[in-house]
């Protein structure tokens, strides 16, 4: 009974969302960290320039798509075209494509899913299992296939926005500029790359046949290579606000990674980057199984439609193949890439063309597209583990010390007796400490000392001795440890001590873990927000990209507790030392990160000043001269005689007194351990114009040619009443 | 009318059409036999025309002993004697009076048909289904009998245009089984198609309808029904008004509705009943239910033993800490607690109303807390079992939830074995055996899926319900030009 459905077609809007996600997937996957090596910040030019050839594309899609018979398959208008050998010829590049690109999505498919969400299980069984999955699906015909990915859509979609929406408030809108900095050439490369996952558009032509109405493939390929394309502009628009540039070259998959970083409003998830994995895991299955459903109609053309399920099969088969080959050898990974950029990209593009040539001019056209069918034929040629909870212990708090050969790792664990049962005596085994020749060796050792899984992913705070922290190779070898396979956050909390071991010592004068107990202490802070503070991901970015000034609090004690006695500053990734307090304060004033500080007036009053507005342009011409407007409001302790003029006068002492007191820390921190409070060379990309060129590479000279301005508007408070 | 009484059978009948659950019967009254009349009702709602008991009894008796004049006289000048009959002018008028639930007569020479009022649709034998309890709407349920539940729909559907199709089915049972719907609105080929599958198998006995459910469906192995089964009368009369067909089966309480998808399993009678902001509500919960019923053990799995990321630090510490001192895996923990449900389930259905309910409490709440105090489960587990017996108790459909509670185990085992890719997993593969899965040609997903079909006017009628004055249009089973089923009229309906 074909009463309602079993047609094999499908409609507009199934056609749009299983385009879109064919396209999405692997493109949100792979080209942000591809169009941050090639692009830069011309990135988002890239894409516009992608999406514009990929509409083009469309359009052309469609003007080929109109010569096909009503009904008739790709491979049929090929053979019809080209003729038998040519449209045979045709029809193996395309058997290839198909299997190479199903083999390569499979394989990026197994590593995000071994990298991000089972780190300890099987590749081949991973891979080998959702390939068995594809192939069930893809015997039930186009019509199951569509449906899933018509109910998908939104579910997938909708959290994906929210996550994006949320995350956009965290864009440092210096990262992302200046927008030209690079060459054209730069974006024209980039859009290429974008390109290439818009010619996946090319899917279109073996979807013409099982559309309801011809006309709307066009239509429905039109609005999937738009939507994509606007979603990669969105998603690459925050990741280079948020990672910039070059740190997020260093990711394997930055739109993953910006995923573990985004806070959901209320806390009820701590990180969920394991969730929103679920949005490549559908969207590149789509492909694969896109890959896979295309591949096995084109291989059925050579057996008259028949066998269609042991072409499946073998499809399956071949890209087991090549994923596991791609999962063993990078090289072939990377050669298979430049397959599909420098020969089958251009292919998807030229084969249409031949037979859009032929079914438009005739056999004149036949013959020119035939010998350009053969002048592409020769280009082608050349061309998881699980562990239990309660086998787990979680460190709420590291410290990392540096050792005399080695490094000392200090855990503090949560106390969980203490959790289960409130007048539990206290317990044993809350801490834990290892002293090895480095760090990786150090946590290794720790799984074999004790039953547990160490599980870093509630990790509230890292602290790092300052030995151990100056010490380059000692650092950039526990970041690498870091930064593989996500062992810690990238938004656990980073903070300095002359001995970290000891900070975390403090835990036992606490009534809650150290690692709650700072982060609490961050968040309660009034002065300024606790997403200011510096965490590690913000070292990665800031060692990465060496544009701004991160200022890292450093921990001592005091009355039992841990408190911020100063802060370590990194300038454009360089270490400076320590600066106090107040500097730190007046730095993160002038950044606009401060809401509130305090000072003395003279030796009776103190003054505290709110609200405070801070801006700052460029004023200078060759040099830079960065002037730092301030507007704050102030309040001071002793009462006023409004009408004698001392408001006036109080006022005009506070805005002096202001003003002397930034111009002499700054020029101070400048001229002695080189570091500009304002961070004005991290804004030189977006306020500095041509400053930009001549300082692009070269920081220290900016900071010793930089002259620092600053003006005050004080608000009394006290004046008004 | 006519005088002539076959013209006026003739025209009642063409009116009527074939319909197994309207009586006819011709007979000659008189004391010569000699005036023929025609009696028509639908079934259950005439009593024995043999006993004095019932009214048409009494009056038929009568007729035997009079002569012509006197039967004349009396329908013309006495009203038969019945104070509460009514003439009518129109075969028309005849058969709505018809479908009100009493007996229509038609007379030789007599050139009126006149309604005479006997038993009546069934309403005191007939109780509240056991399932399917709603807060507003009907309290009637469906009974044994076929007949009354044929009769239960009609009472509803008061239209001609309503059919019923009886069938025996079963070599030595013999069991009536019965196709009603709406001759104008259901698909022919949907009808030749139901008949087809009925008829596929030669079985000695159909004690339920729940065999001819799975002699017919498609999807052998699907957990998935694709029959809707309905106890209720008003549920039925619905899906027939949307042009489906209901099946129902002698000596069982239960109807089939075909076709089926995953939309109207989750809807219930009263979402239509009530307004549209609470009926939206109710169903988007009974959605987000299903949802759960099948994967909260699993992902409590793939949380704690692989994604503790993803939990806030203080509920994950807690989790941990309840772990303290249990003996065994996650996975061993909540499958015993989903086991130890389970049976308590079985052994409340099992037992008689009272004591089903006690055995319910005594199990939640004293087994439960035992195995806390024991450190065999912790309490966490607990909590997840019984929230995942709430949503499954949510879905308004037995049938369907015990879909739901079937592959919560398969979540549980991919879930334990591979995490939150394994719940993903597992995901995609329902998705994929839902997209395909169909009843009768109607995509199961529906009207998420296809719902161009319809112009996508179903899916006024899906995870919303709409406004009822927005949903103008039958659902896609209709048949195409008769999917208007709300048009304004403005009309004076009390205008006699």
């Amino acid at each position: 009974m074909q009463m309602f459905s079993k047609n094999n077609k499908i409609s507009k809007r199934q056609m749009f969302r299983l385009l879109t996600y064919d396209l999405l997937g692997i493109g949100t996957l792979l080209l942000p960290a591809a169009l941050a090596r090639h692009a830069g910040k011309n990135g988002m030019a890239a894409i516009g320039i992608g999406i514009v050839a990929g509409a083009l594309y469309c359009l052309f899609s469609g003007w080929v798509i109109s010569f096909m018979k009503e009904g008739e398959t790709y491979p049929d208008f090929l053979k019809r075209r080209l003729g038998t050998f040519f449209g045979t010829a045709a029809l193996v590049f395309y058997v290839l494509y198909y299997i190479c690109l199903g083999g390569y999505s499979t394989y990026i498919f197994g590593h995000l899913m071994v990298t991000d969400l089972l780190k300890e299980q099987s590749f081949y069984w991973i891979v080998g299992g959702i390939l068995l999955l594809a192939a069930y699906g893809i015997f039930q015909g186009i019509e199951g296939r569509a449906r899933i990915y018509e109910i998908l859509f939104w579910f997938l979609m909708a959290p994906l926005f929210i996550m994006l929406f949320l995350a956009a408030k965290d864009i440092e809108l210096p990262r992302l500029f200046p927008l030209y900095a690079e060459p054209f050439s730069s974006a024209a490369v980039g859009g290429y790359f974008c390109f290439e996952m818009f010619s996946l558009g090319g899917f279109a032509f073996f979807l013409a046949p099982f559309a309801k109405k011809k006309d709307a493939v066009r239509g429905a390929l039109l609005a999937a290579v738009v939507f994509s394309g606007l979603v990669l502009f969105a998603i690459y628009l925050i990741l280079q606000g948020i990672f910039g540039t070059e740190a997020m070259r260093a990711l394997e998959y930055p739109a993953v990674s910006l995923m573990s970083m985004v806070q959901i409003p209320g806390g009820f998830l701590e990180r969920q980057d394991a969730i929103m994995v679920a949005v490549w895991f559908f969207t590149v299955f789509a492909l694969l199984s896109s890959s896979m459903f295309y591949a096995a109609e084109s291989l059925k053309a050579f057996t008259k439609g028949k066998k269609e399920k042991l072409f499946i099969v073998l499809s399956a088969a071949a890209f087991f193949g090549i994923a596991v080959c791609s999962y063993r050898s990078a090289d072939f990974t990377n050669w298979l890439h430049d397959v599909f950029l420098f020969a089958a990209t251009p292919l998807v593009v030229l084969i249409p063309l031949v037979v859009g040539v032929c079914a438009k001019f005739g056999r004149t056209g036949k013959r020119a597209a035939r010998c350009v069918a053969l002048l592409c034929l020769f280009l082608t040629l050349s061309g998881c583990s699980t562990s239990e909870l309660e086998n787990r212990k979680f460190p709420l708090a590291m410290g990392v010390d540096a050792r005399e050969g080695g490094c000392l790792i200090s855990y503090k664990f949560q106390d969980l007796s203490a959790i289960a049962d409130q007048n539990a005596s206290a317990p044993d085994g809350t801490d834990f400490f290892i002293e090895d020749r480095d760090f990786f060796t150090g946590i290794s050792k720790y799984a074999n000392d004790t039953n547990k899984l160490l599980d870093y992913n509630h990790m509230k705070a890292l602290v790092l001795s300052e030995d151990f922290f100056e010490e380059e190779e000692s650092l950039i070898g526990f970041l690498q440890v870091c930064g593989k396979e996500s062992l810690i956050a990238r938004n656990t909390l980073l903070f300095l001590a002359e001995d970290a071991a000891e900070i975390l010592a403090l835990d036992e004068n606490l009534d809650t873990a150290i690692g709650s107990y700072l982060e609490e202490m961050m968040e309660s802070r009034e002065d300024y927000q606790l997403k200011d503070a510096v965490t590690l991901g913000d070292l990665y970015n800031d060692l990465a990209n060496q544009e701004q000034l991160l200022l890292i609090p450093v921990l001592a004690e005091e009355g039992g507790l841990p408190i911020i006695r100063s802060y370590y500053a990194l300038s454009c990734g360089a270490a400076k030392g320590e600066i106090g307090v107040q500097e730190a304060a007046l730095s993160y004033l002038s950044q606009n990160k401060l809401r509130t500080l305090s000072f003395s007036l003279d030796e009776q009053n103190a003054v505290r000043i709110n609200r405070i507005k801070a801006k700052g342009r460029f004023v200078g011409g060759k040099k830079p001269v960065y002037r730092s407007s301030i507007r704050l409001e102030a309040v001071v302790e002793k009462e006023l005689d409004t009408g004698s003029g001392a408001g006036e006068a109080l006022r005009r002492q506070i805005k002096t007194l202001f003003e002397r007191q930034m111009k002499q820390s700054a020029e101070n921190l400048l001229t002695a351990p080189g570091i500009d409070l304002t961070n004005s060379y991290y804004k030189l990309g977006l306020y500095g114009g041509g400053m930009y060129k001549t300082y692009q590479d070269d920081p220290e000279g900016y900071l010793s040619d930089l002259q620092l301005e600053f003006e005050a508007e004080v608000i009394l408070l006290n004046e008004r009443g | 009318m006519e005088k002539e009484l076959s013209k006026n059978k003739e025209a009642f009948l063409a009116l009527l059409g074939e319909s197994a659950d309207i009586k006819k019967k011709t007979m000659q009254l008189g004391l010569k036999r000699d005036i023929g009349c025609f009696i028509a009702y639908v079934e259950v709602t005439g009593g024995s025309f043999l006993f004095e008991n019932s009214v048409v009894g009494k009056l038929l008796n009568r007729f035997l002993c009079m002569s012509k004049r006197e039967i004349m006289e009396s329908l013309s000048k006495n009203a038969l004697g019945i104070s509460d009959m009514t003439t009518f002018d129109t075969v028309e008028e005849a058969a709505d009076a018809m479908f009100t639930g009493d007996v229509i007569l038609f007379v030789d020479g007599f050139d009126k048909a006149l309604k005479i009022p006997d038993k009546g649709y069934p309403a005191m034998m007939v109780q509240e289904p056991a399932s399917e309890k709603v807060i507003r709407g009907s309290r009637e349920g469906f009974v044994d009998s076929i007949k009354v539940n044929t009769a239960l729909i009609r009472k509803r559907l008061r239209t001609p245009k309503l059919k019923v199709k009886e069938a025996r089915v079963g070599t030595r049972s013999n069991t009536n089984v019965d196709l009603v719907y709406m001759e104008d609105l259901v698909y022919p080929s949907l009808l030749e198609e139901v008949e087809r599958r009925i008829g596929k198998y030669e079985i000695d006995g159909v004690l339920d309808s729940g065999v001819i459910e799975q002699l017919s469906e498609e999807k052998w192995y699907s957990p998935f029904p694709q029959f809707q089964t309905t106890q209720r009368p008003d549920r039925a009369a619905m899906a027939v008004l949307e042009g489906r067909i209901v099946v129902l089966v002698d000596n069982s309480p239960t109807g089939l509705i075909l076709p089926a998808d995953y939309n109207s399993f989750i809807k219930t009678s009263d979402d239509y009943y009530n307004r549209w902001e609470i009926a939206s509500f109710g169903r988007l919960i009974r959605y987000i239910a299903s949802f759960f019923a099948m994967t909260i053990p699993g992902l409590y799995l793939a949380v704690t033993n692989f994604h503790t990321q993803i939990l806030p630090t203080t509920l994950l510490l807690s989790f941990a800490a309840a772990r303290e001192g249990v003996p065994f895996p996650a996975v061993v923990e909540v499958l015993l607690m989903e086991i130890a449900f389970e049976l308590l389930r079985e052994a409340g259905v099992r037992l008689p109303g009272a004591m089903g309910n006690t055995i319910g409490i005594v199990g939640g709440l004293i087994i439960g807390q035992a195995a806390v105090e024991a450190n065999i489960v912790s309490p966490i587990v607990v909590i997840v079992v019984a929230f995942t017996a709430l949503c499954s108790f949510a879905i308004p459909n037995e049938e369907f939830a015990t879909a739901f509670r079937l592959l919560k185990f398969g979540f549980i085992a991919l879930c334990a074995w591979l995490g939150f890719y394994g719940f993903l997993y597992g995901l995609l593969l329902l998705l994929v055996h839902l997209s395909h899965l169909k009843s009768f040609g109607i995509p199961y997903l529906m009207p998420f899926v296809g719902a161009d079909l319809n112009g996508y006017e179903d899916e006024r009628d899906s995870l919303i319900r709409q406004p009822l004055f927005w949903m103008r249009r039958r659902p896609v089973y209709a048949k195409r030009n008769q999917r208007i089923r709300l048009r304004r009229k403005d009309a004076d309906v009390f205008k006699k």
